[in-house]
């Protein structure tokens, strides 16, 4: 017994070394900034004043800001077509692509080629697709008879574009959906088949639940993401724009006041709100889960308790 | 109920050819085995049976339906798998009753029916576990009631007990031949194990390398083995089998002697016996002389491995040491099977030409 723990013991000190890269890491670059933008966001920081102590005044501004409002509003839009449309996405791409098939791994390969290229090259790349007179997108609705708009000079279709260009990146969803998918063992269906079931029930009654613990974590994480992901391109490629503010989203709007502005406390305050409503959406979207999950629990081990008594 | 029935049935996987014209009759309210080694074809049979699997050629008929071309629903067949595949999201109840609940049967009415099912198998009390919480024997059994609930015209089992631990595969083994007995079905039932094979099946099929070797009552196939390969396959230990000449009126095949057979022989020939049929006694005793290489006690029996390769059964009490010089004999001349050497044919059983 003494000997166990002292076993553990010995093995827990070269454990902690591994981790104290990474720890340090944590530290000085996420857990410490976050600290310090906590504290700023209660001053009125700027390059150019000594900081003081300001209160809430920071959050009361921030509630009268207009463009702030705005950028709430699109953020929260952005958010609901980008999510939904990247996890149906993925989930469509990983049902196609999970068979065998001569063709399949260069298609499951091309899913992910957006992921890995650099973000000002991707940008680049769809300020021309998006480009009304020579990008190819309007020369394809040119030829089956659609007049495209003028992508990124109207506020609708650049916010469109937006959600377009964060929808092709969904690789790394559609892998975790992929692998989600290919964990349903091939019996499954085939048993399945025999007891009668078609395919849109196999996928509802079998496919879907099996794939579902994986799909909600895609759909937490892409809600977490799509605060970063609307960056990007609306710092590239609509700036912001077009007036007024149309695809000025929370984060955007955060760099501006912080590295344009140098309003840094009130930047700092922009940020703790964002946090705020990332985990509001994540506990709307998985509290339900999870509250199921504990109340199927709680009936399950009363049965369990119940029957042991009977 | 329908019996099943594969005419000519070919199937090929790219270049290899899986199931090479078969043709085999599941008969109606018989339990059929077919028995192979892993490769053989036979879970390939199974599989175009249900019609997962598509044949090149032939046809499969379901009593006097021709089903080739039907999907797997229209054809009403049920299915058990060797890892069971219960769906793990769904309780044991809602398992079985997946196949009602697809085709819209009333809940009262699906619920009654699966309570039926689940009384054939004994798995009654298990219904609202999940699958996670039942035992491999219980999963078993949950597998059997989901096949048995929607009345299926034949069954079609994959090596289904071969997840099991060996005691309760022979427990399992008793159960699916009783259900089968109670329930009158005809079912077509895959497995690599011999011994499965000879104890449950009312006719077994032999399969090797895509074609069948042989199809008969256990007892059959075990006494008169078509050719070299079922001989030994089936029975274990093995049919022994040696190489043997005629010399002096006789046939002699290591230390046996055997008498000529009436039909006439080919140019080589083989002499296969069973361990069964040998006897060993001192070294001064009738019989051609061997050592005794291994010895083998098995609880009720112990195997002699002899020199030369013979294996004999001996009484447990009886134990010879290794290096022992015995004689061995065949008791009665006429079990011998006789094969031809090239073709691995049987020629004839001894004494029944």
């Amino acid at each position: 017994m003494t000997r166990r723990r002292r076993g553990r013991a010995s093995e827990g000190r070269p454990l902690a070394l591994m981790l104290l890269p990474y720890l340090l890491g944590l530290w000085l670059l996420i857990a410490g900034p976050a600290l310090f933008t906590f504290g700023l966001a209660f001053t009125n920081a700027n390059l150019i004043r000594p900081p003081s102590y300001v209160g809430l005044a920071n959050f009361r501004n921030l509630l009268h800001d207009v463009v702030f409002r705005i950028a709430l509003s699109n953020s929260l839009r952005f958010l609901a077509w980008s999510v939904s449309l990247r996890v149906l996405g993925a989930v469509l791409l990983a049902l196609l692509l999970c068979c065998r098939g001569r063709m399949v791994s260069v298609e499951r390969t091309s899913v992910l080629v957006p992921v890995v290229l650099p973000d000002v090259a991707y940008a680049l790349v769809w300020l021309w697709i998006l480009n009304p007179l020579y990008g190819p997108l309007n020369l394809v609705l040119e030829a089956v008879g659609i007049h495209g708009p003028a992508w990124l000079s109207q506020p609708g279709p650049a916010r469109a574009g937006v959600v377009i260009m964060s929808v092709f990146l969904l690789g790394e969803g559609f892998v975790i959906a992929l692998v989600a998918r290919l964990m349903v063992p091939p019996e499954l269906g085939e048993l399945a088949v025999v007891e009668g079931a078609g395919l849109w029930q196999r996928f509802r009654r079998i496919t879907l639940p099996l794939m579902l613990p994986a799909l909600l974590l895609l759909l937490a994480r892409d809600a977490i993401f799509s605060f970063q992901t609307s960056f990007v391109p609306a710092l590239l490629v609509t700036g912001g724009g077009p007036p007024r503010y149309s695809t000025t989203y929370l984060p955007l709007f955060l760099y501006r006041n912080a590295f344009e502005y140098l309003r840094y406390g009130y930047a700092a305050a922009g940020t703790l709100f964002m946090i705020s409503y990332a985990v509001a959406i994540v506990w709307l979207l998985l509290g339900p889960v999870a509250a199921y999950l504990l109340l199927h629990r709680a009936r399950e081990a009363s049965r369990l308790g119940g029957s042991g008594a009977s | 109920m329908p019996g099943l029935a594969f005419r000519e049935v070919y199937v090929r996987y790219e270049e290899t050819i899986a199931v090479g014209g078969l043709d085999l009759e599941a008969i109606d309210g018989e339990l059929t085995v077919i028995v192979g080694p892993s490769g053989c074809g036979k879970t390939t049979t199974l599989r175009v049976a249900a019609g997962l699997a598509a044949a090149e050629s032939g046809e499969v008929w379901i009593g006097d339906r021709n089903v080739t071309d039907l999907t797997p629903v229209a054809r009403n067949v049920g299915m058990v798998f060797q890892n069971f595949a219960l769906f793990p999201h769904l309780s044991a109840g809602d398992n079985i009753r997946f196949g009602l609940a697809v085709r819209k049967v009333k809940r009262s009415e699906a619920r009654q029916r699966a309570l039926a099912a689940a009384e054939v198998v004994g798995c009654q009390d298990l219904l609202d576990r999940m699958p996670s919480e039942l035992s491999g024997g219980e999963q078993q059994r949950v597998a059997l009631a989901r096949a048995l609930v929607r009345d299926p015209s034949v069954f079609l089992l994959d090596e289904p007990l071969s997840n099991l631990d060996a005691q309760m595969r022979v427990a399992m083994r008793a159960e699916v031949k009783r259900i089968q007995r109670g329930t009158d079905t005809t079912m077509l039932y895959v497995t690599h194990d011999q011994v499965e094979a000879l104890t449950i099946g009312d006719r077994i099929a032999v399969m090797h390398a895509g074609t069948l070797q042989q199809v008969g009552a256990p007892d059959d196939v075990y006494r008169q083995p078509s050719n070299r390969m079922v001989a030994t396959f089936i029975g274990s230990p093995p049919m022994s089998i040696l190489s043997a000449e005629v010399r002096e009126g006789a046939l002699h095949a290591g230390p046996l002697v055997l008498p000529l057979p009436d039909a006439s022989l080919p140019d080589e020939v083989e002499v296969g016996v069973r361990p069964e049929h040998l006897e060993i006694g001192g070294s001064e005793g009738p019989g051609g002389p061997a050592t005794v290489e291994l010895v083998e006690p098995t609880g009720p029996e112990t195997f002699v491995r002899l020199s030369g390769g013979l294996v004999v059964r001996v009484p447990p009490e009886v134990r010879p040491a290794l290096g022992d010089r015995v004689s061995v004999r065949l008791v009665d001349p006429g079990s011998a099977c006789l094969f031809n050497a090239k073709s691995g044919e049987r020629v004839s059983s001894h004494g029944h030409p």
